[in-house]
Formats: C-alpha cells, sequence, structure tokens
C-alpha cells in the first residue's frame, strides 16, 4: 500500500528517466525552490540556485558550466515573469541563457501549469519550442504531470498511446473525462500540469 | 541519450525502440518518494520510489515496473521473485517477473497482465459474491505460497513456532511511540502472550485489492516487495479483508473502525468472519491462533502505517485500541471471528 503515503521530496526523480549523461553540477532558476533544492541534492554534487530576476543581467556563470538546469514553474507563466518586457521575448531570453550555460549533452527543465488545460497560453507551445529549437536544443520531450509539476506523482508522456495507457491503468472505470481526452487524441487538454526536458 | 531505467529495462529483455522515441513508452506512476533516498528511515525507504508502466506504441501496457532504493543486503523477495519466474506451475498464479539492480535503485519488473483489479470491482459486488471473490482469492494464494515454499524452503526463517508476543515486539513499542495509551498496550499484549505460538508461515506481506487482478475468471497476486517478511499465519487473509472493507465506501461511512463492523453482525462482517475462519481452518489454527493472528494483524499494521508518516494513522490507531477495549470486557480476539458476534 503505498498511496497513502507521506508527500516527499520527489520531484527529482525525472532524473532517472532523463538520463544526463553527468550528475555533476546543477542549476535551479527561481524565485521560490524549497521542493526543488533537497531532492537534487541527492542526484548533484553541487546545486545552485539563482532567482529569475538574473536572466535580466544574465547568469552569473561560465558557459557549459551545469550538467542540468531548472526552470520550474515557468511553463504557463512566462506573462506573469515578464517584466517589462513582452512574454515571448521573456521566454526567449531565459532559454537562450539556460543554453549557454549548460554544456554539451546538459538537460534543461522547464515545467509549470499546461497552458491547455487552463486555457491561457501566455506563450504558445509552439513558440516555446521553436524558443527552444533556436537556443540549440536538439531533443525535446514533454511530460504531463499530475497532481503538479512540484510533486508530479504521474509522469505521462505527452503522446496519445502514454496517455490511452495511463488512463486505462489508474482510472479504468472512473473520470470519464480525461479517458475521453485520451482516445480522442486530445490528450493534451487533460492534465493540469506539464514537464519539458530539452537537451542540449 | 540513454536513460539509466532504459538499461535496466533492456536487461530485463523489455525491447523498446532506439529511434529516440522510447521515452514515449514509460509512463512514470505512484511517484511517492525520491530515489536513492537518504537511508533515514527503513519502512520509510521500502516505500520510496516509482512504479512505471511500459507500453507498446498502441498504448497498450506490456510490462509493469516497481524501482525502489537498493537495499543493503539482498533481500529474501529477490530470490523468490527469481524462482517464481522460472516456475510454469506458478505463472497461472504470479506474473512473469524479472528484477535488475545497481548499486541505488532495484527494479522489478513484470510481464503486464490485462485484467480487473480487485479495488477497481470490489465495490460493486455484494457481501455474498465478495465472500466467494475472497474465499477463492486467499485459497489460490495460499496454494501459490505453498509451491513457492517448497520452491525455496529458505523463505521460512525458523523451523519452530513463532510466538505471537514477540512478533508483535516491534509493533507495540512503534504504538506507544505513536501515542497508543499503556493501558491499551497491555491489554493486548496479554492477549498476544495468550494466544501463544504458531508455526512461521511466509506471507505475501501487502495482499490488497490494488495487488490482485481478476484474469480470465482467475486471480492472479502482484507484488512480491514484502513478500517473506511477517512469517504469522493468516496475515494476508486479515489484511485483503481489512483493505477490502476500506475500498468499500459505504462499510466505512456505517462502522468507524473494520474491529466495529466486524462486530456489527452485519452481513457484510459475516463475509469476512467466514473468509478469516475458512482460511484458518484449511491452515489448521485452533480459534486462538486464529485470534491470535487477527490481533497481531491489527497491531502489525497500525505500527507500518506509523512508521510510513502516513497522514492518516488515526483510523488505525483507533482500530488497535477499539480490540484492546473489546478484549477489557472480558472477551478473546478469537471470539470476533464468531458469528454469533
Amino acid at each position: 500500500m503505498s498511496s497513502s503515503v507521506a508527500p516527499a521530496t520527489t520531484a527529482a526523480n525525472w532524473l532517472w528517466i532523463a538520463g544526463p549523461a553527468r550528475r555533476e553540477r546543477g542549476l535551479i532558476v527561481a524565485d521560490s525552490a524549497d521542493k526543488w533544492i533537497p531532492s537534487l541534492q541527492y542526484h548533484l554534487r553541487e546545486v545552485e540556485q539563482q532567482s529569475l530576476e538574473s536572466f535580466v543581467k544574465g547568469l552569473p556563470f561560465p558557459d557549459g558550466h551545469f550538467d542540468c538546469v531548472l526552470l520550474p514553474g515557468v511553463v504557463g507563466a512566462w506573462k506573469g515573469l515578464a517584466r517589462g518586457t513582452s512574454a515571448r521575448a521573456m521566454c526567449a531570453t531565459a532559454i537562450l541563457e539556460c543554453r549557454r550555460v549548460l554544456r554539451s549533452g546538459g538537460v534543461l527543465l522547464l515545467s509549470g501549469r499546461n497552458p491547455l488545460w487552463y486555457t491561457s497560453p501566455s506563450v504558445p507551445d509552439f513558440a516555446l519550442r521553436r524558443a527552444l529549437s533556436r537556443a540549440g536544443f536538439t531533443t525535446i520531450r514533454e511530460y504531463f504531470a499530475e497532481p503538479s509539476d512540484t510533486d508530479p506523482q504521474s509522469m505521462i508522456p505527452a503522446c496519445r498511446s502514454a496517455a490511452v495507457a495511463y488512463e486505462r491503468q489508474e482510472r479504468p472505470t472512473r473520470g470519464r473525462a480525461p479517458r475521453l481526452l485520451a482516445r480522442l487524441g486530445l490528450h493534451a487538454a487533460a492534465y493540469p500540469a506539464t514537464v519539458m526536458l530539452a537537451f542540449a | 541519450m540513454t536513460a539509466p531505467i532504459i538499461d535496466l529495462l533492456s536487461r530485463c529483455g523489455v525491447s523498446l525502440p532506439r529511434d529516440g522515441t522510447a521515452w514515449q513508452r514509460l509512463v512514470v506512476l505512484n511517484n511517492v518518494g525520491l530515489l536513492p533516498g537518504d537511508g533515514s528511515d527503513t519502512e520509510l525507504q521500502e516505500n520510496r520510489g516509482f512504479n512505471m508502466l511500459v507500453v507498446d506504441g498502441a498504448g497498450v501496457a506490456t510490462h509493469f515496473c516497481k524501482w525502489r532504493a537498493t537495499p543493503s543486503d539482498a533481500s529474501i523477495s529477490d530470490s523468490v521473485v527469481a524462482r517464481l519466474s522460472r516456475s510454469p506451475a506458478l505463472r497461472a498464479v504470479v506474473p512473469e517477473t524479472w528484477v535488475v539492480r545497481t548499486d541505488e535503485i532495484v527494479g522489478e519488473v513484470s510481464r503486464y497482465l490485462h485484467g480487473d483489479l480487485l479495488s477497481e470491482i470490489i465495490g460493486d459486488m455484494d457481501p455474498v459474491q465478495m465472500r466467494d471473490a475472497l474465499v477463492a482469492i486467499v485459497e489460490s494464494w495460499e496454494q501459490a505460497r505453498t509451491s513457492i515454499v517448497q520452491l525455496e524452503p529458505s523463505v521460512i526463517v525458523d523451523a519452530s513456532d513463532a510466538a505471537f508476543i514477540e512478533a508483535a515486539g516491534d509493533a507495540l513499542v512503534e504504538l506507544r511511540h505513536a501515542g497508543c495509551p499503556q493501558r491499551d498496550l497491555d491489554i493486548l499484549a496479554t492477549a498476544l502472550v495468550d494466544a501463544g505460538v504458531v508455526p512461521h508461515a511466509p506471507q505475501h506481506g501487502d495482499l490488497w485489492p490494488r495487488n490482485i487482478l481478476r484474469v480470465n475468471g482467475s486471480w492472479v497476486v502482484l507484488d512480491f516487495e514484502f513478500f517473506a517478511r511477517v512469517q504469522v499465519p493468516l496475515y494476508d487473509a486479515c489484511h485483503l479483508a481489512r483493505t477490502v472493507w476500506d475500498a468499500r465506501p459505504t462499510q466505512r461511512t456505517a462502522h468507524p473502525t473494520w474491529i466495529d463492523e466486524l462486530l456489527s453482525g452485519s452481513a457484510e462482517s459475516h463475509a469476512y468472519k467466514h473468509v478469516l475462519m475458512s482460511a484458518a481452518a484449511r491452515l489448521g489454527l485452533t480459534p486462538p491462533q486464529a485470534g491470535g493472528a487477527l490481533a497481531f494483524y491489527v497491531v502489525d499494521f497500525a505500527a507500518r502505517i506509523h512508521r510510513r508518516s502516513c497522514s492518516d494513522f488515526a483510523p488505525y490507531l483507533a482500530e488497535a485500541r477499539r480490540l484492546a477495549q473489546w478484549i477489557a470486557g472480558g472477551r478473546r480476539p478469537e471470539d470476533l471471528l464468531l458469528l454469533s458476534q
């Protein structure tokens, strides 16, 4: 019986399925990172934290310094983070800067509210993907998370087959709406949170 | 980019696409604790980790995996699972399973069986259907357990009998730390002493509705993570009956604890008693031994829940205390199982 175990720091288990080649230095860029840092410290020898404000002046680290960079809580929230600039510009700047400090083979994690769930895409998915591609990220994986990106008890790859299998396993007889959405290929609107992994 | 998990799955013969889309085939479930963990508490560590569904391109699950922190010693369940996967006689009750490990994590990877989880169908059964299903499950599992013991005699930790009070020693200490009044603990301890001894019998340890699957009319038992940790007979039957009661919300709202349900004289309570007494008879237990096993289960399960730092511990403590209060009225634990109660 594991379902009633008290919540623990699960947020870094994604490293087991993402597999950055090296697990030495990590950076988290967030104004509040309390939920992430303890779990990252199990996996990474050094973990640095910077506030989102630091994108304005640039991250104070040399190029290729980190094995992984985390930008939690930004997806679906770029508009609120943009200070004196547009949401798209903020998104592009942040991603470029993250790519700069990532070494080749490193991984960037972006997470937050699924814009399609909340129907408020301040930066549309295609624009985010284009920004990642332009910054030099070669592979992008997207997952949906339940119940949230900071407590991802489930991580469902963003594709129909995975969503259908997940719904069959977790909600075989209840929760008709997500099951129907998954079957119809509308899984992108079925889950509240998203986690993106972009590989440099 | 090869993730550690994908390497481990390939060692179990799980074939994943090599075109960069393997990640789309891995769905993380029940992610309830960081791996590999910090070694702070044994029971909590055992519940750290996550499960995983491996799916094919059409969205059909092919394997179910449990990823946990690697224990410091080679656990008994590893060898059992390996033996089970090679035994055709057990495949009807136990899915084909592999175990892979690194220094940090261990995975139990089972071929996925398509069927109905008991947790999804138990709520729709009437008490008679429920009783018949539970009796069939317990019988089927007992037969498999007997085969396992023949295949792997080392799963019995001690050929001599087990004293209930010794088996419950750690659990009683845990309940004292959890705030159970000493008077209740003394009553429970006395009942366990009076129940005497019982032959060691390795139990599944987590036989609950989410670990039982109905496949083509047969019952399949999943998840051997805790196999043989408990060696008190009837534990699995008690745990199954107790957790089925949990899974039937209409019953839960009628009675504050499972003990109250057993005392209620309802059709539901008769079904649970029938399951437990028929299992005890098959095992050759005397009524005091059956009562002792029930008391041991109530104490042990409450302590397990407390060790896991569960937020909803209070009902389990209430259950242990309710049993103590009932025994304090001059009854014995085995009286709980009498249909006239």
